[in-house]
């Protein structure tokens, strides 16, 4: 259970989030919508600790994540998927090792590893790829080797911060499927979005935000914004 | 923990060849400036070196009156060599000074003529050699106030003076300079080692911040470049080195043979000395190479 208690992040006068308060039950899918600068992005650096909130705390299973000291914040993301709309993956190594580094940093054997990434670029159909550098795949294809390295954890949050937004309407799909087949395999899924036809059209869980507040939050929301 | 040094060796070593070009060139310029400080490191000890030699030249003649024996100017020669500072006195007698000199005007026939073996007019002397040109106005007037007032007429001391104070004052000037030269140098070097490990950990901030993203401790992220910047060090050593002895080989061993120090009593560049420059540059290269790396990824760490 994800809780976020009144959370208010202040950059100097600016109010990037703004006394936000919702929760995450397990197994949830919950689609994160607004326009530029409604404070997704801010709410996921919160999550992810590269931030910590003005006021208010974030709590996951009762364990308040701010609280937590700084040489254990890298252990604390081990437990949290997270995909970029950037991607983020090393240029410098193939889309097996990309995979691979997530669990090498975790320090697992390597044919327990070995192992793992092919099971999971077999989840995310890149298997054939696995030799490849990023610079020479397709967009999707560089967007599910993020997801599978977020997944390669199997962790119980996976984090998506637009992973749609540089890809074409129909790989954009794509993704989105894959990111529900993993919800419907356990794992707790926050997406954040612009996105109006996939919001439209997979009826989950939508929190509105609006200038660093939430406006709505529906079981099965929209998109509703212009 | 063996499979955590593992992993960073290994993300060391292919960081390394798939930054191919900018680890080259990182190599190279570490190379250049290695090569700067061995260069200077060289250049110091043949400027010491020559020194030496001069100063070794630098000696001081006390001429003997004509009535004095041999006896006593053996025995005035053991009193001098008592004498600290003093390297060496050789007893130089009227006959030998003679034959020195009628050797050294051997091609001017209008000396000679005028110089004949029965009438000879040189006086003997005792030639001294000192450790320091500084010493010989006191060894002087310490064999002076003692025996060899009454037996001295004459020293060559008054003529040689000025060159004498030139030379030293010379050998002090060339070594203060070349010590605050070095030195500068030294820390031209040090900066653009440390400015070239910079950028090429710069073009890879991003990869750090990845690192971070995906859970990796901060130790995990910067032991590769560390090592990496290591690696850089240990390959610009080398390169240096093999420049090193190619030039030396090449350009300063035929100059150092032939004339400009040959004077001075021990070779100058020695195996010692080549183990020495090894050892100073595969230090500082280490160094400067795994600290440059440690504060250059520092900044990127704090995500």
């Amino acid at each position: 259970m994800i809780v976020f208690d009144k959370v208010t992040k202040h950059y100097g006068s600016h109010k990037a989030l703004d006394d936000v308060s919702f929760s995450i039950r397990p197994r949830e899918f919950v689609i994160l919508v607004g326009p530029s600068g409604a404070g997704k992005t801010t709410l996921i650096k919160l999550l992810l600790c590269e931030e910590k909130p003005t006021f208010g705390r974030i709590t996951i299973d009762d364990k308040d994540i701010h609280l937590l000291k700084d040489r254990y914040i890298p252990y604390y993301r081990r437990q949290i998927g997270v995909v970029f709309q950037d991607f983020k993956l090393l240029p410098n190594q193939t889309v097996a090792e990309n995979v691979a580094f997530a669990m090498e940093v975790s320090g697992k054997p390597d044919n327990e590893i070995t192992k793992e990434v092919m099971k999971i670029l077999e989840l995310v159909g890149l298997k054939d790829k696995a030799s490849n550098f990023p610079r020479e795949l397709s967009g999707g294809e560089i967007q599910r080797v993020a997801i599978a390295r977020a997944l390669v954890f199997q962790p119980k949050f996976l984090i998506a911060d637009e992973p749609t937004g540089n890809l074409d309407p129909v790989t954009a799909w794509d993704i989105t499927k894959l990111l529900l087949k993993i919800n419907s395999l356990g794992t707790t899924v926050l997406l954040a979005t612009h996105n109006r036809e996939i919001v439209d059209n997979i009826n989950k869980r939508v929190i509105n935000m609006d200038k660093g507040r939430v406006v709505r939050d529906r079981r099965r929301g929209k998109y509703d914004y212009k | 923990m063996l499979i955590f040094w593992q992993r960073i060796f290994r993300s060391a070593t292919s960081g390394f060849r798939r930054n191919g070009w900018l680890s080259l060139v990182a190599v190279f310029i570490m190379t250049q400036a290695l090569l700067l400080i061995s260069i200077f490191a060289s250049l110091n000890l043949v400027i010491g070196a020559s020194i030496t030699a001069i100063n070794e030249r630098i000696d001081v003649a006390l001429f003997f009156k004509e009535t004095v024996t041999q006896s006593e100017a053996m025995t005035l020669k053991t009193q001098a060599e008592q004498i600290e500072g003093v390297t060496q006195v050789t007893y130089v007698s009227s006959q030998d000074a003679l034959d020195k000199f009628l050797a050294d005007h051997r091609n001017r026939g209008a000396i000679l003529d005028v110089v004949s073996r029965d009438e000879n007019f040189l006086p003997a002397s005792l030639e001294i050699k000192v450790t320091d040109p500084y010493l010989i106005e006191g060894i002087v007037g310490q064999i002076i106030r003692g025996d060899g007032g009454k037996l001295i007429s004459q020293t060559s001391l008054e003529d040689n003076q000025k060159l004498i104070e030139k030379l030293r004052n010379f050998g002090g000037f060339v070594q203060r300079s070349s010590l605050i030269l070095a030195l500068v140098l030294i820390i031209i070097a040090l900066l653009i080692i440390f400015n070239t490990i910079r950028i090429t950990i710069f073009t890879r901030r991003e990869e750090i911040e990845i690192m971070k993203l995906v859970g990796a401790t901060d130790w995990y992220i910067r032991w590769p470049f560390i090592i990496e910047g290591m690696l850089y060090g240990v390959i610009a050593t080398i390169l240096s080195l093999v420049l090193l002895y190619v030039g030396y080989l090449a350009l300063v061993k035929p100059m150092v043979d032939s004339y400009l120090i040959s004077a001075a009593s021990s070779p100058v560049f020695t195996l010692g000395f080549f183990i020495f420059l090894a050892a100073l540059q595969l230090v500082v290269a280490l160094v400067v190479g795994g600290v440059s790396s440690y504060w250059a990824t520092r900044k990127h760490l704090h995500v």
